[in-house]
């Protein structure tokens, strides 16, 4: 009986034990997903900004008509994909940082259109891209903070013991995807 | 920036003699707080050394048995009231000697920091007409209080401030000092002692962050606020960070805003070095599209006579006050609040 008693105060002292390692490690899991859904968010609001800045750019610039198109289909693409789907997260990544740098040679091109470089309608809405872009960047860093948390977490032990028995793994950080993202932009090359 | 001294030293002549009686007033006054203050101590004095339970003596006879120890009982507690009044009296003609003086010369001093780039003007606390003509005026006011960063059971006891704009950034200057609501004397708990920038900030912001010096213990309500961990680790080992939005928050708090930051505060060190205070602690707040930066440094900034019973105004104080309010041009510089 007393060895009975024993095991079972044993027991809830690992049950406690395990719970108290247990809650952070969900809490900080629900972190990085609600700091991927903070990606996603600031994402789409990027994405529902460029119909409205390509309907003003195609109408007065008539030679980047394949950039325009390439724009829209990367658009479309996106669109249909989610961060939140762990099967598509690298792709989402991908294809977004391909939208960006678009994005940014279509701004660059910009310089060539005087009228349309001083349209009250476009000023504005290279502004609150700038703003969107920042808030993307916000979110990453949100989300790598988080993903260092639950990294910690998942390695230090005691809580790597919980954290194995749950089968957590390792999250990736928010790295630059596009080897062009890092380079420094030259602007001679937009100016041959 | 030049303010020009000839013209201070002629408003401070001429405002001399409306300063003078209130003055005579505060020397009278002093003279018979303290006249009062030594009879009371001696009366104290005899009274415990004639009676050594002197006050369970005062308790105990107050049904009168003995004449003396009636006497000495209402005389116990009248006398310190009138010495309280006299105090008060002395304080209520302090203030408005101090505020003939700032209303007379804080003008001067604000055309003087005026140019192209700088348009600053000073708002004394009866100044009822600005106030009349319309509410944002009322919001300036109140900035300190919408900080977040003070809790709500202190009160602020000055009011006045300077407002104006640098290189079209609109901002405030509040002197705060900020104590408990039923304090009165002078040694009650002070919460706050220095000066409230508020600047617009060049964001837009639907957030509320607050950040406070990692030495002192954040005593402000933070409701739904979350502590957040930032990247910069020499950024958090001197703040705390606490927010309702991870992303808005950094999105204002970009790795180079936090690294300016932590420059402003080696600028404030410097500062608070030369007017004998204490470190500053440097408590912000980031409140829809403006930042609140307040600057603990346990002195009054604004400009404040310290001679008062020579009628004297030393020109040095001017210059030291023109640097504090040239503070908020550096803030901005450093912060980069005034590029977009």
């Amino acid at each position: 009986m007393e060895i009975f008693i024993i095991l079972l105060v044993l027991v809830a002292i690992l049950g406690i034990i395990f719970y108290s390692f247990y809650v952070p490690l969900i809490k900080l899991k629900n972190k990085v997903q609600e700091s991927l859904s903070g990606i996603d968010v600031q994402l789409k609001k990027r994405s529902d900004l460029i119909p409205n800045i390509l309907g003003l750019a195609s109408k007065f610039m008539t030679h980047e008509r394949s950039l325009i198109e390439d724009i829209t289909k990367i658009r479309t693409e996106v669109q249909k994909m989610s961060i939140l789907n762990k099967e598509e997260a690298g792709k989402v990544l991908d294809k977004n940082s391909e939208l960006s740098t678009k994005l940014n040679q279509l701004f660059v091109s910009l310089e060539n259109y005087p009228q349309l470089k001083s349209d009250s309608t476009i000023i504005q809405a290279q502004q609150t891209y700038a703003e969107v872009e920042e808030h993307i960047s916000a979110a990453r860093r949100f989300y790598n903070s988080a993903v260092n948390e639950l990294n910690n977490s998942i390695e230090i032990f005691p809580s790597s013991i919980v954290a194995s028995l749950l089968g957590m793994k390792k999250m990736e950080l928010f790295k630059i995807l596009d080897e062009k993202e890092r380079e420094v932009i030259k602007v001679s090359d937009y100016l041959k | 920036m030049n303010i020009d001294k000839s013209k201070l030293d002629s408003i401070f002549s001429e405002t001399k003699k409306d300063r003078q009686e209130k003055l005579e007033i505060i020397i009278k006054n002093k003279k018979y707080f303290y006249f009062i203050t030594i009879i009371y101590i001696v009366f104290i004095l005899v009274l415990v050394l004639y009676f050594k339970d002197f006050f369970i003596y005062i308790i105990t006879d107050s049904l009168g048995k003995d004449p003396f120890g009636t006497i000495s009982s209402i005389a116990f507690v009248l006398i310190f009231p009138i010495a309280a009044l006299y105090r008060k009296l002395i304080s209520v003609h302090k203030k408005s000697y101090v505020e003939n003086i700032k209303k007379n010369m804080m003008s001067i001093i604000a055309e003087g920091l005026s140019n192209n780039e700088v348009n600053i003007r000073y708002i004394p606390p009866d100044d009822k007409e600005y106030y009349k003509k319309s509410n944002k005026e009322q919001v300036l006011k109140d900035d300190p209080f919408n900080s977040g960063l003070i809790p709500s059971k202190y009160s602020l006891t000055t009011e006045d401030f300077f407002k104006g704009i640098y290189k079209n950034v609109n901002f405030c200057i509040h002197d705060c000092r900020f104590k408990l609501l039923s304090g009165d004397g002078p040694f009650d708990d002070v919460y706050f002692n220095g000066p409230i920038f508020s600047i617009d900030l060049n964001k837009k912001n639907n957030s509320k962050t607050l950040i406070f010096s990692s030495e002192v213990s954040c005593k402000v309500g933070i409701g739904d606020l979350k502590e957040i961990k930032l990247e910069d680790i020499d950024f958090e080992k001197k703040f705390k960070i606490y927010s309702n939005n991870e992303i808005e928050s950094r999105y204002v708090l970009t790795t180079s805003f936090m690294e300016k930051i932590k420059q402003l505060l080696d600028i404030l060190k410097k500062y608070s070095s030369k007017r004998d205070s204490i470190t500053p602690e440097l408590h912000m707040s980031i409140l829809n599209d403006k930042i609140y930066i307040g600057i603990d440094l346990l002195i009054n900034t604004f400009l404040e006579p310290k001679d008062i019973e020579n009628n004297t105004f030393d020109i040095k104080e001017v210059e030291r006050f023109k640097e504090e309010l040239c503070l908020i041009f550096e803030i901005i510089e450093e912060l980069n609040l005034h590029k977009k």
